[in-house]
Parts: structure tokens; sequence; C-alpha cells
């Protein structure tokens, strides 16, 4: 680094300092968010093209498109005086100036140091990527501590058993991370996930959205939800105790197991009965 | 309903973690581009609530954040740019040597003065910066090349 550089560093500290971040911040973001939920931007219906427009049609478009040109045509002529002018070319560098904000869809991880960042690391958004994905069991414990635990348990709990991965893969359970932040330290992060499984489908059911902890310890899972991994993996359980069928639920279901599953397709239309009714 | 409420408060609780890791950060880096600080704050809280808004969509509110708030800045500075209305003013109480520098920043195109304050202040590298841009890497070199002949030019005179 030269003097030059320096110097362009210290300064732009300087300019840095003088933002006076408002106290009172925090209150305008609830205010915009709030002002989200309550005036929500409009959905936009994308309608499917007419696969065979007819000469009608097309002729309409056409008279449009010449009517729209002979128009500008016109006002052309009369803004400019009959004159022709060449039409200014703006430098290549700079960007057509734009009234909205450009954004980008979804910018990629970024690992610098300034301004300070809440993400997780990379490393750790893979580890738990493959726990949510992993279907086979190597793979999970490949990830985990070898004394890893569920939360709400705090008990030991390893993953010595494929059950619940059969079972999952039998409920059609897919957990999808939708983003995670640190929460407090680099060892532990909270997720915001997605769950959903054929029976939720099937009872016409949304994906049930849940905020859930990860805890690392020397880069494995040391902690995991146990929503991930228990019966709570959808509203089945609100739409058993509906239709009367609770307490054989918690009894099939009292881990998520290949009896769980089986339980829940043999009864899916009484629960589907139940959902129903409840909507 | 419920659901929905329940959602919402996750959402919210998410954003204020953001808030809490970055929102300073993100003012000052705003200021460094718009050089005022109403504009600096406006363009950091609607940012935080593009990000509430998508929240569902992006999987990394941190960086989906920066790329907003820095496009908005370039905004601001467009609309300043074709309305002529509202000339950058300088902040006030700079030290001599900040001051300088924040004329000569005013002398680079939009490009170039993005490139270089997210370089050296954001010390984001060029691959961070082509992609809060939407421009290749290269041409984000090219840019802190080029303004910083111009910087080196009219700081050394």
């Amino acid at each position: 680094m030269n003097q030059l550089d320096r110097r362009i560093e210290a300064d732009l500290g300087h300019i840095a300092d003088r933002a006076t971040p408002s106290p009172t911040a925090w209150e305008s973001i609830q205010d915009r968010i709030a002002e989200q939920v309550d005036h929500p931007e409009p959905e936009i219906t994308m309608l499917k093209p007419n696969p065979n427009p007819s000469r009608r049609n097309r002729t309409w478009m056409l008279g449009a498109a010449a009517a729209t040109l002979l128009a500008l045509g016109a006002l052309y002529v009369t803004t400019s005086g009959g004159e022709f002018t060449p039409l200014e070319v703006t430098d290549a560098d700079e960007p057509a100036p734009s009234a909205t904000p450009t954004v980008t869809a979804e910018p990629p991880p970024t690992t610098t140091s300034a301004p300070p960042s809440a993400e997780v690391s990379p490393a750790a958004l893979a580890t738990i990527e493959e726990f949510l994905s992993s279907t086979d069991i190597d793979a999970v414990n490949a990830v985990v501590t070898k004394s890893a635990i569920a939360d709400s348990t705090q008990s030991a709990l390893a993953i010595d058993t494929d059950g619940w991965l059969v079972s999952r893969q039998l409920l059609g359970l897919e957990v999808q991370l939708l983003s995670c932040l640190e929460a407090g330290s680099e060892t532990s992060a909270r997720c915001q996930v997605s769950i959903r499984s054929s029976i939720s489908e099937a009872l016409g059911q949304d994906p049930r959205l849940r905020g859930v902890t990860f805890d690392f310890s020397d880069g494995l899972i040391s902690t995991w939800p146990a929503v991930i991994t228990g019966t709570d993996f959808d509203r089945t359980r609100e739409i058993a105790a509906a239709a009367g069928l609770g307490d054989e639920l918690d009894a099939a279901c009292g881990s998520l197991s290949t009896e769980c599953a089986e339980f829940v397709m043999a009864n899916l239309d009484a629960l589907a009965a139940a959902a129903s009714a409840s909507q | 309903m419920e659901a929905m409420r329940r959602v919402q408060q996750q959402s919210t609780e998410m954003i204020e973690d953001l808030f809490q890791a970055e929102y300073v950060g993100m003012v000052r880096l705003a200021y460094t581009l718009v050089g005022n600080n109403a504009e600096a704050e406006e363009v950091v809280q609607d940012g935080f609530a593009e990000v509430h808004r998508r929240f569902g969509e992006i999987r990394q509110p941190g960086a989906y954040l920066r790329t907003t708030v820095v496009n908005r800045c370039r905004s601001v500075l467009q609309r300043r740019r074709v309305m002529q209305r509202h000339p950058v003013v300088a902040p006030t109480d700079l030290p001599n040597s900040a001051a300088e520098l924040w004329d000569v920043l005013n002398k680079l195109n939009e490009d170039q003065r993005l490139a270089v304050v997210l370089r050296y202040y954001g010390q984001y590298r060029a691959s961070e910066i082509a992609s809060v841009l939407d421009m290749p890497a290269a041409t984000v070199r090219s840019h802190i090349r080029r303004g910083l002949a111009i910087l080196r030019e009219e700081l050394e005179q």
C-alpha cells in the first residue's frame, strides 16, 4: 500500500465519521415495514400469450403500432420545427439515468471485514444445507459432532439410526433453508426454514416457516433444532387433534419413524377432512 | 392469520439482528457516496425495508442489503446529475486533506467514484464490487485504476 492509498483510506474514514445515524432509525425502519404490510405491492398476474392470435388481433396490433409511429412522427416534426437534429449519444461508461434503483436479485455471499457482517460463513451455510438435504446417514453424521444434541431436549441424541431419514423420504419431508444470520457469535446460526411434506401438500396446507438455531463446534453442528428431526414437521399434529386422532398420532409419532409415516398415510382421509373443515 | 403473524415476527426479529450489525456501517458507507446524512439514512432505511420485503427469497440478507444500499446511492447520484438541482455539497468540518479528497472524488465519474469508495472505504475486493455494481471485475479494476490516476494527479499537484 502506497502513500496515496493510505491517504484515501484515512480521508474516506474522516468523511464517514461525519455520518450521524439517527437514534430513532429503528423506529423509522419499523414504520416503513409496517407501511409495506399495510400496503403490499400489487401482485402482477402473468397472462399466458394466446398461442393462436387471430388475423383480426394481428391487424389491430399493426394498426395501433402504425398509429403510434405516425403520432410520434407528427409530434417530432411539430416540436423540432421540422428540422432534423442529431440524437445525443451518452458516454458508454455512464449508465443511462434511471428513476428507479437497480437491485440485484440476490448477491453472492461476501467475506469482507468492513462493514461488519452478521452472515454465517459460507462453510457453516454449506454444513447446514448438507444436514438438511442429506438422505444418507453417513452424510448426516459427517456434519454433526459425536455428542450432537437436539435443542429442545438438551440431551445427547446421537444420530445412529436412519429411521428418521427413511420416514423423511416416506413423508416427502423437505426443509428448505431460506436465510441464516449469526446469532450472537460465530458458532451459532439463526436460520429461517420452510418445512413441507407430501402430507401437508395433500392436506392443502402451506409450507410451515420456522426460525431455527444451529450451534457449531469445530465446524460441525453440535445442536440442531428438534423441529428438523422431530415430529413437529408441519401442521399434521394440529390437524390430527382436530380429527380426534391426536393421542394416536402422539403414540405413533413419538419420534419421526416409519411407524409414524405409516400411521399418517393410513389416516390421510380423516386428516384431510379435518384440514378441510378447519379452513 | 396466526401463521402469517408468526412469520412477520420472525422476519422482524431477523431484521432487528441485521440492523444491530449493519445499520451504522451502512449509513457511513452511504454517506461517503452521497455526502448527505439525510439521504444516506433514507437509502439505508429503504434498504432494510427492501430486505424485509424479500425476506423469504434471499439467503444472504447482509450481502443483499449492501447491494441494495449501493444501488440506491447510485440512483441518488444519477438523479442529481439528471436534475442538476442538488449539487453534492461537501460535508462540513472536514479536515483539509479529507475536504480536498471529497472535491476530487466529485470529479470522477459515478462508476469510478463508487469503485474507489467501495475498494478503499468498504475494503471490498474487485470481484465483490463487481457483484454489487453488476459489472465485470475487469471493468471494476479499470474504474479503480482510472479513478486513482485522477486522484493522484489532482491530489499531488
